[in-house]
Formats: structure tokens, sequence, C-alpha cells
């Protein structure tokens, strides 16, 4: 799985520089460009008016300039060894009063996709149109204007991603264009079969589905397949905003289902591209310390790969037989979850004290006992913050045996967590 | 001109039923949400504190009402729809709990709601999703909770209705139990299809959709005339609050919030003839008594409005 940052909120448009170089230090390879750095919606908004025409410094007056003014990006991300491997071509507020800008858009998305080619990025997330389309002609509106992109798309050799969207009904914001998994995987499947090949893909974007209430496991198995990028976005479940994910919490727990999305993506079997989105978290923190946050949200995007990557089950499922280590939370917890289909042969813990009792009715001993056990038989480690040492510990006690870490411990405690169910909802 | 509906709670009391009714009457509405659940408050289950109110016989019960019953009658008000008590089921609750609220609570709402010969008894589903795993796992348990009084349903005439609810997560409501429009069509014509009658139908709470951003007109489009009655009501789009339509802006232009158009024009779009009923009891308790009359007016004024929009002609 790659894990990319988006430039938004990182990487000026005018010295990208030091910001890319960040993004590398922290450890990315890759990065998703944001042509919308460079035609922004704002400015698109007051577009032709003369309202503050500062606002237009940014918006090209020929479409076929946006390369000039991106080009800086492409040199200073070879500088930082990054590559771009995904871009989001220019987009509207969700808010606009301007239907008018739709052949604009087009215009801009179509020279997007031929910079992507320039770039050596494969990948372009395209909002669908809305503004000043009749909710009745959206497919229609949208299918000639994705099929006409895909024409160049397919010059170019670049997939285009569909995203849903969500609908603004003055400031508040319910679920819009492709927000419905049946919706989305259609659209895709019909624009793929017009086309003959596939040229469109979905990107996922976690936190309007978050922001939207929408159940993410659900929403990722509809889609399946069709998802090529997630990205990883937090808010605080009342107005968009770009988060790094976990940090839009109230009295510890976090206001996007992280649990729920990760689920989703694990039954999917999802091994393509992660994008962490932080704009509003990079932007909020002092100058100071925006590498370290970075690197943090570099460490959040390996923790959704192994999450994501876990199958847990599979694991086990290769050993014909296996013991437990750690006797404490996580063990109770592989007792409910796999207990059956993958009984232990029995647990064994550091502590003395906890020798010869019983746990999850199996019998606890001590870490000699792994001395008689065959070299095919796996060891589950059931301690998180000790992983690392156990498995030292075991290796220096010359064990050959294969080692599993029982990772599932996010997933599963936060299903125990939420057994009081409904509280939250007084009046429901 | 469809009829108007109003829930009783914080509306009809036990003293005086024969002049809540009538005012009820009074200020335009022909209809009554009966509050079943205000008498075993879901706040009490959840903290396992029963009363022994639906610990009384049928016959009690019916006693305890038929003064209720009977001034709804003399006012010409309909109980049209009720709401069965809710959790039916607590996931970590004793089993004493979860059998009295299944085998007492539950046939007895169903007594109940014959006896105020109502046609429509709005239930929650349980709300198991992150416990089980899965929506599918929690659908299952909800769906054996409705076989468990369907045969009932069937035999009163009783269509019971699922309804749209959320969860929370962090404070954040999100998805709850049947909030996947396409998902609820199948299972009901699943079930009536089986039991031969319709027994199973939806009940939209408006409120409860906003606070997800439901898309009203696709959500009623879908399902159809399964939709049998509605919980009308606003909010902020964050907490369930159950005020009157119309009454949230979040934009300086001061227009609302909640998507009422969509809503108007889905109700349209599939026919609707049930009733225009607001769940909005508890908006009164923000006005001072003496103008509790006059707000109840005004929202059935704001019925008539719903009504004469989809008297009109269908959106292009």
């Amino acid at each position: 799985m790659e894990i990319a940052c988006r430039s938004a909120g990182i990487v000026s448009a005018e010295e990208p520089g030091h910001g890319l170089m960040e993004i590398a230090e922290a450890g990315f390879s890759e990065v998703m460009i944001d042509f919308s750095a460079y035609a922004e919606a704002e400015a698109l908004e007051a577009f032709g008016t003369e309202k503050n025409m500062a606002e237009l410094s940014r918006l090209p007056e020929d479409v076929s300039a946006l390369w000039e003014t991106a080009r800086p990006f492409w040199e200073e991300a070879k500088k930082a060894s990054l590559s771009i491997g995904s871009a989001c071509a220019p987009y509207l507020q969700q808010d606009t009063k301007r239907g008018d800008l739709n052949v604009l858009l087009e215009n801009l998305t179509q020279e997007s996709l031929r910079i992507c080619r320039r770039v050596g990025c494969r990948m372009l997330v395209v909002r669908p149109l809305f503004a000043g389309v009749a909710r009745a002609e959206a497919w229609e509106v949208n299918r000639s204007f994705f099929l006409r992109l895909a024409e160049t798309a397919k010059e170019q050799d670049v997939q285009i991603l569909l995203e849903n969207q969500g609908r603004n009904v003055s400031g508040h914001l319910i679920r819009g264009i492709c927000a419905d998994e049946d919706e989305a995987s259609r659209w895709v499947d019909e624009l793929n079969a017009a086309c003959g090949d596939d040229r469109f893909g979905f990107c996922f974007d976690v936190g309007i589905a978050g922001l939207l209430g929408q159940d993410l496991d659900a929403f990722v198995r509809g889609m399946g397949k069709r998802i090529k990028i997630v990205v990883l976005s937090d808010n605080d479940g009342y107005g968009e905003s770009a988060l790094l994910p976990f940090t839009a919490a109230v009295k510890g727990d976090s206001k996007t289902d992280w649990p729920r999305c990760i689920a989703g993506l694990r039954s999917i079997g999802y091994r393509r591209k992660l994008v962490l989105q932080l704009e509003s978290t990079a932007k909020s923190f002092p100058f100071g310390l925006r590498t370290d946050v970075l690197r943090m949200a570099r460490r959040v995007g390996e923790f959704f790969v192994e999450q994501v990557g876990a199958d847990m089950e599979a694991q086990l499922r290769r050993y014909e037989a296996r013991v437990l280590f750690g006797a404490g939370n996580l063990c109770r917890l592989y007792g409910k979850v796999f207990g059956t289909a993958y009984p232990p042969l029995f647990v064994c813990d550091n502590n003395k004290a906890l020798w010869r009792q019983k746990i999850e009715g199996v019998e606890i001993r001590s870490p000699q006992a792994l001395l008689a056990l065959p070299e095919d038989c796996a060891i589950v480690i059931c301690n998180v913050f000790h992983c690392r040492s156990i498995e030292d510990q075991l290796r220096g006690m010359g064990l050959k045996n294969p080692i599993v870490v029982f990772n599932n411990e996010y997933l599963f405690a936060k299903r125990e967590g939420n057994e009081g169910l409904g509280t939250g909802g007084a009046g429901c | 001109m469809l009829k108007l509906g109003v829930q009783t709670q914080n509306v009809i009391g036990d003293e005086a039923p024969r002049q809540d009714f009538a005012r009820l009457r009074r200020v335009g509405f022909d209809c009554a949400d009966f509050s079943l659940h205000k008498y075993l408050l879901n706040t009490d289950i959840y903290q396992m504190k029963l009363n022994s109110f639906f610990s009384k016989t049928t016959a009690e019960l019916e006693s305890f009402f038929s003064p209720h019953k009977e001034a709804a009658k003399q006012a010409g008000v309909a109980v049209h729809q009720m709401h069965m008590p809710y959790p039916i089921y607590v996931p970590k609750g004793t089993k004493e709990l979860n059998e009295y609220l299944w085998h007492e609570v539950a046939p007895k709402s169903m007594e109940l709601c014959s006896f105020f010969e109502c046609k429509y008894i709005v239930i929650h589903g349980l709300k198991l999703a992150r416990f089980l795993g899965s929506e599918d796992a929690e659908w299952g348990e909800t769906e054996r909770f409705i076989e468990s009084v369907t045969p009932m349903a069937k035999e009163r005439g009783i269509t019971i209705c699922i309804e749209n609810l959320y969860d929370s997560i962090g404070g954040h409501l999100i998805e709850g139990p049947c909030c996947n429009a396409k998902k609820a069509a199948a299972r009901i014509d699943r079930i009536n299809e089986k039991y031969g009658a319709e027994v199973l139908g939806f009940c939209l709470d408006t409120g409860h959709a906003n606070l997800i951003g439901l898309d009203f007109e696709k959500f009623i489009t879908t399902l159809g005339a399964r939709l049998k009655v509605l919980h009308i009501h606003d909010n902020d789009g964050v907490r369930d609050l159950h005020q009157i339509p119309f009454t949230f802006t979040r934009t300086r232009e001061n227009t609302s919030s909640t998507d009422w158009e969509g809503f108007i024009c889905g109700l349209r779009k599939i026919h609707f003839d049930g009733v225009l009923n607001f769940e909005t009891g508890p908006a009164l308790n923000a006005f001072p008594k003496t103008l509790h009359e006059d707000v109840l007016g005004f929202i059935a004024k704001i019925g008539r409005y719903f009504a004469e929009q989809l008297d009109g002609e269908e959106r292009a």
C-alpha cells in the first residue's frame, strides 16, 4: 500500500520547495498535487467579476498557463525525491453561486490531465459538476463531461477518479453526487462501459463521508475494487475540515468512525493508495512544529497500512496449532473473536502469579512451556505495547516457531467500547 | 388535502385528555401520534430503571387509556400512529430486562395500538451494528424482534413501521439502523410477501435524516409506497432537537438549512397520501405555557403549507 501526502496547506504555490522538502523529511516518498492551488476555488468564484481582482492572481487567464504555474512544484518534488502519484483537479466552492463556470472548469481539468502526464502522475481526482446543474440532469451532464475528459485521459494515460461529494443546503452539508455507494458505483461502471476500458475509478474521501455520518464500512464494501485512492482526513462532524485522523476527538472518542472505515477497507482487501489530507492541522500548528506534524501524519498512514493490511484470520489459518503469549485483555479479545475457530493449546505469561490459572477457559503456563512445542506451532503475541521485547525474549530462548502479533486491538477494542450503545442518542 | 397529526408527548396529558384533545382539534390537527414511549422512557431503560407501567395487565392498561381514547373520539381526532417504547433491547442489559422489553412491553404495545384503533406502530431497530460487526447482522436481530410481533400485527391489521435512526461516536451523530432506503425497501417487501399482508412499513424521521445529511428526495422516492408514516421535525444538523420546521439556518442569508424542498419534492413524487405528522412535542418546552396553543397552531399551519405544496403540480 502506498502512503502519500496531499500538498494543500503544506506546499505553497509560489515557493513549493520548502513544503515539499518537509514532506520528504517526514518520510513520505509520494505527494498528491492539488491543482486548485493554481486555480483557487475563491478565485474562481470571483472570475470575471470586478470584485477583488487580487483574488484572480492564482487563476491563469489562459488555462494552458496552468503548467507554467505548476511547474516549480514538479521541479522541487524531483529535488526532494518525491513522486507525484496522484492529483486533484480544480473545483468550485460547495456553496458556489457560479453556475456559469463549468466550461472553464472543464478546460482546467483537461489541462490538469495533460500536466499529469508531464509529471508522471497516473491518477486525477475530478469532482463531478454540480453548479448550475439540475439534480435530475446530474448524471447526463456529468456523463458527457467525463466522457469528453476520457478522451484526453486516454491520450495522456491517466485514470480519472470520481469522488464522493456533499451538497450545501444553506450552510448545511448533506449527501451530494456520488455520496451513495450505489450511485457512485453505477456511475463508475457506466463510464467505464462507455469507454471500453477502466478509465474511471473512485477516490473515497473519508472526511466527507464521516462528516455526513455515513456507514463507512458499508460504503467501502459497496464500492469495492473501484476505490483507487482513500483520502484520510478528520473533522469535527459539523463542518468541512482537513484534520489529521484521530485528532477530532471528544472524551476519548474520535468523531469519525475509523474502526468501521478500517473494517471496510480490510474486507475488500484494499491495497492501493492512502492519501493523508491534513491541511487544517498543518496550518494550525506553529511553523516550527510542522515537520513533526508531518512525521506524525506519516506514522498515522503506516498505522492504517498495518490495520487495513492485517488479515489476522489468514495468518492464523496458516498454522495447525498455536499458543498465546500474554494473559491480558487482548488475550480475552482473542478468545472472543478467534477462540472457537482457532483455539490455543495454552496461554503463557511472564507473570508467575498467573501460572496454572485459566483465562477464557485456557490454562496459563510459564514461557518455559513453549520449549516443548513443535517448531511449526505459532506463538501469537497478545500484547501490543511489549510485542517487540516479547519477540526478543522468545528468540533469546532459542525458539524458532513462527510468531504472529495479534494486532486487532484497535478495531475490536473500539467495538467492545461501544457496549453502552444508544446512550449517546437520547431521543433516539 | 392531507390530514395533519402531531405527537401527544407534551401535548396530551393523563389528567385532562378531553381538554387536551379538544385543543389539538381546535388548532387544526385531525390526527394524533400517540407517544406510548413516554410511559417507559428510553433514558430509564438504558439505566435499567424500569417502572411498573407495562406490568399492568392488558385490561388494566386499556382501562388506563380509556379516557384518552374517548377524548380523542369526542374531539374528532384519530390516533393514526403510535410509538412503541424503545429501545426494545439493551446489549449489555440483564436477561430479565430484555425479556421484559421483548415479551411484555412489545406485545402490550401492540394490544394498545389495536385498542386505540391505530393502524401504524413505529418501532426502533436494535442498535447493534458496531457491536455485532455489521449492519446486516444488526438487521438480523431487528428482524427477529419484528417476527416476534408480526403475527399480532397481521391479526389486528396493524403495520409495524421501522424508522431511520442515528448512533453516536464521539458525540457526532452518525448512521444508525434503517438509514439505507434500498435495503429497507427490500426487507419490507420480503417480510410483507412472507406474511401476505402489509405488516411492515417505514417511518421517515426528517430530523434524524437531517442529522446525517440524507438526501430526502432520493430516500423518499426509493421507499415509495412503503413510506407509511412521518416524524416531521427540524434541528441544527448536529443534535436531535425535535424543533419546528424552517427554524434553523446556518448562513447570514437565513434560509433554512434543512432541505424541505427535497422533502416536499420526494413526497410529491411518490404521491404520499398519509398523514403529515409532526414529532415536535419538545418544541413546546421553549415557549411559555400561555403560548403553547399558538405554537401548536403554528405547527398546524406549517402542516397546511406542506399539504398545499403537495397538492401542487409535480416539480419538473
